[in-house]
């Protein structure tokens, strides 16, 4: 009996150290149950598929920026936003995919088996629980529009990071045919012009010297 | 192949419903997720854990004549007919080559090409380094989801969760979900398109979640595996992080812990989950962790849990211990039934 309560106290030790791994599933698609995301779109209001998409973490609870610093917009990536080259509280998480068809062609309706889905969804994504974002925080959808380097933004209650390896549903916010949303409320700078054209400046330097 | 089991043996021993013993192979079926009597299979909004209990039917016995670098070539000549084993058909129709006898016994490959005698595979779980002529091997069907659960079998919009084993880490969610619409099953996560063909393993988990309605029963028919259970474990790090397996036993019904040659390591955990109980993203009802000695509950068990049985087309997860080196363990056992055949 002792040897067992030593083994148990041991064993609860290594347990408590590997509780640092998580990750979650989100997906915003529950095909003949629930909402299906649709009509996200560009910056002109087009609904688009093809457009890189994810979310924006609120790890402090104070709400997004609606500018940022530019982002290497990397599929699968975590990154910290910051502005003016200082950390925000805010991190976007890209997903792997892109919006698309959450109809798929028609295969997939809603949970009323009337309201089909459509172009300009978003199927969902995985990530860990690392880097300060934990679970019981509130999140944005994002969609970008590289173009204009603008992205729309949709938060919604239910909007909350899940409990460490639980894959959720949050599709109740595409219930019902959604509302056509545009790639305007977040704008990301674009790489400056001035450090562009030093680069450009100094390139040319180097060639006249080798003259 | 195993002879005929006497009905009456094979009920005994299974004990899990009526058996068809008219033909060479044993089959039988397995009733999956919440066998409690009176309940439904799987309740509304819940998840059950789910793995593959029998096999498909055998569609070809042979004999090893040599192998190649991914290729079995079968003695005899078998006379098969280029691509047999691959059929141009949508939805994809897999078919799995298992050994079923010699120091590899158990391994089980996807079978991508065959020419008259020979297939090209790719080895799922096990070492085609290990085969040798004369092994015997079979061909049957592998499980997809088309198959497993046909359209019809849940009520529209059940969804089935599945994991690619490339999750690093413990609790590890799930990597793909397909869902059942009216007339096939559909990728909505991780990919998309007819899922019918998507293939299930033995040795691997599951989870079957429900939205609003109940599925009333699961009732998998099958044949016996008369041949070793086999399956990986991996460990995707190195020491310092622990590491989530989906995992069964390939029997239709239970093995006890200390029966399974489970290759486990101090500290692993095997964690298991409550059918019968409702809700999504259920945490384990029972850990039972690996002890120099033995097994022993330390969750929701308590004392030795070596007779603990497994299997049965239950979904576990096993937890390898954070200390574990990097690397895959193979997992194979002789279940225990099959002694008595």
């Amino acid at each position: 009996m002792k040897l067992n309560k030593l083994i148990v106290a041991s064993l609860m030790a290594l347990g408590s150290f590997t509780a640092a791994n998580a990750a979650v599933t989100i997906t915003f698609n529950a095909a003949f149950s629930g909402g299906l995301s649709s009509n996200l779109a560009n910056t002109a209001g087009v609904v688009s598929n093809g457009l890189k998409w994810g979310i924006i973490v609120d790890t402090t609870g104070n709400s997004f920026l609606s500018q940022y610093d530019a982002v290497a917009f990397t599929q699968g990536t975590n990154t910290t936003l910051t502005v003016g080259n200082v950390a925000t509280d805010d991190r976007l998480i890209l997903a792997t995919s892109l919006t698309s068809d959450s109809g798929q062609g028609g295969q997939a309706l809603e949970g009323d088996f009337t309201t089909p889905g459509g172009n300009g969804g978003v199927d969902g994504l995985i990530f860990a629980l690392a880097n300060g974002v934990a679970a019981g925080q509130k999140y944005f959808v994002v969609w970008i529009d590289e173009s204009t380097k603008k992205a729309g933004a949709l938060g919604n209650a239910a909007f909350v990071i899940p409990a460490d390896g639980q894959t959720v549903s949050h599709d109740s916010p595409f219930l019902g045919v959604d509302p056509v949303r545009g790639a305007t409320n977040i704008q990301f700078a674009v790489p400056e012009p001035s450090s562009m054209l030093l680069g450009l400046l100094g390139a040319l330097g180097f060639i006249r010297r080798r003259r | 192949m195993k002879p005929i089991i006497p009905t009456t043996l094979f009920a005994a021993l299974l004990a899990v419903g009526a058996a068809n013993a008219a033909a060479t192979d044993p089959v039988g079926y397995v009733s999956l997720g919440d066998t409690t009597s009176g309940n439904p299979a799987v309740k509304a909004t819940t998840d059950v854990m789910l793995s593959i209990p029998l096999a498909r039917p055998t569609e070809f016995a042979g004999v090893v004549a040599s192998k190649g670098a991914g290729t079995i070539t079968i003695g005899g000549n078998p006379g098969w007919t280029t691509n047999q084993w691959v059929p141009a058909v949508t939805p994809a129709t897999p078919y799995l080559l298992t050994v079923t006898s010699g120091t590899e016994e158990g391994l089980f490959a996807l079978i991508t090409a065959n020419t008259t005698d020979t297939a090209t595979v790719t080895v799922i779980a096990g070492n085609l380094a290990n085969v040798a002529a004369n092994d015997q091997v079979v061909i049957a069907k592998a499980w997809t989801l088309g198959s497993l659960f046909p359209v019809g079998t849940a009520p529209t919009g059940t969804q089935v969760l599945a994991f690619d084993g490339l999750g690093v880490g413990i609790n590890v969610p799930a990597s793909q979900i397909y869902t059942m619409a009216p007339a096939n099953w559909l990728q909505t996560f991780g990919g998309s398109g007819n899922a019918n063909g998507t293939i299930l393993y033995p040795g691997e988990s599951f989870i079957m979640r429900t939205a609003g309605n109940p599925v009333a029963s699961l009732v998998v028919s099958g044949e016996v595996p008369t041949w070793n259970h086999k399956t990986i474990i991996s460990k995707l790090t190195a020491p310092g992080t622990g590491q989530d397996n989906r995992i069964s036993y390939f029997s239709p019904v239970g093995e006890t812990l200390g029966n399974a040659s489970v290759p486990a390591t101090t500290g692993d955990q095997l964690l298991i989950f409550d059918n019968s109980t409702a809700g999504q993203n259920k945490g384990a009802s029972a850990i039972i962790t690996k002890t120099p000695t033995g097994w022993l509950g330390t969750f929701g068990l308590t004392g030795d849990q070596s007779g603990y049985q497994i299997g049965g087309g239950s979904g576990y997860v096993y937890r390898r211990v954070p200390s574990a080196p990097a690397g895959d363990v193979t997992w194979t056992d002789e279940q225990g039934y099959i002694l008595n055949l």
